[in-house]
């Protein structure tokens, strides 16, 4: 038997869960970021599985895979540089210590 | 036979996922990262995008697991470093991802997802795709590099001692 649509959708929905899971819990900034680039994984997979389950003109699927993968790669890239540069004016790289514009 | 290397590698990826969001020590959490993204590039082969596939096991488990992997290491107390928890606000948290799991399960099973007739075929994805990305996708192309562009650009900045 061949894998269906809702299996793959609902394995993405649960990792896109407990990447949210990390996410809300979570200290370290850079493990924050790691979770949300997991959230994004599960977007990718359901991309990829509709673009496989629903035809041949599909394939657009594919190619907002690829620009989800460049945006998080953008995103990934300067979110570990202002946690270089939080690490260098506050020591330390977790989120709660980060409340200077907190009212 | 498909159906069972989906479940191996479907529970793989959400083991080494509870990993990722519950390990204390960084460096195995960046390693059960590196699993996961791996598993996800065994599903796009499954799924016919092997240049997806490709891409994932180049860009996110190469590049960017051992780009984490080096701000691990330069922002933290040593790989011993361990993060809290936070434990009084803990239980809304799983409340609140227990719903969006819920929800996103009873949305899969009860929408009918318009389906083809047939799925896609193996012979030349990566082909039909660069026609795709070079053809009618080219202005969305040229901004995406135009933006990674600016991404390093700023990430440098950002980084650099003054």
């Amino acid at each position: 038997m061949d894998t269906s649509l809702s299996q793959m959708l609902i394995l993405a929905a649960g990792v896109f869960s407990i990447g949210l899971l990390g996410a809300l819990t979570r200290k370290s900034v850079i493990i924050v970021v790691m979770c949300i680039e997991l959230m994004f994984n599960a977007v990718n997979i359901n991309l990829v599985a509709f673009a496989f389950y629903s035809g041949l003109e599909a394939i657009r699927g594919q190619v907002f895979a690829i620009f989800i993968m460049v945006v998080s790669a953008c995103e990934m890239g300067l979110a570990m540089a202002i946690a270089i540069l939080m690490y260098r004016n506050k020591g330390t790289v977790e989120v709660n210590k980060a409340n200077l514009m907190k009212w | 036979m498909q159906n069972i290397l989906f479940y191996i590698i479907a529970v793989i990826m959400l083991v080494a996922c509870w990993r990722v969001a519950t390990t204390k020590n960084l460096i195995h959490t960046v390693l059960a990262a590196f699993i996961v993204l791996m598993s996800t590039a065994a599903i796009f082969f499954m799924l016919n995008a092997e240049f997806l596939g490709v891409v994932q096991i180049l860009i996110y488990a190469g590049a960017i697991t051992i780009m984490v992997l080096f701000v691990v290491m330069l922002t933290t107390a040593g790989p011993r470093y361990e993060v809290t928890h936070d434990k009084k606000i803990k239980p809304s948290m799983y409340l609140s991802t227990i719903v969006v799991f819920a929800t996103l399960v009873f949305l899969v099973s009860n929408i009918q997802w318009p389906m083809g007739t047939t799925v896609l075929q193996l012979e030349d994805v990566t082909e039909t795709l660069a026609t795709k990305i070079f053809l009618e996708y080219l202005l969305p192309f040229e901004i995406a590099s135009i933006l990674l562009l600016v991404a390093l650009v700023g990430a440098v900045v950002l980084a650099r001692k003054e």
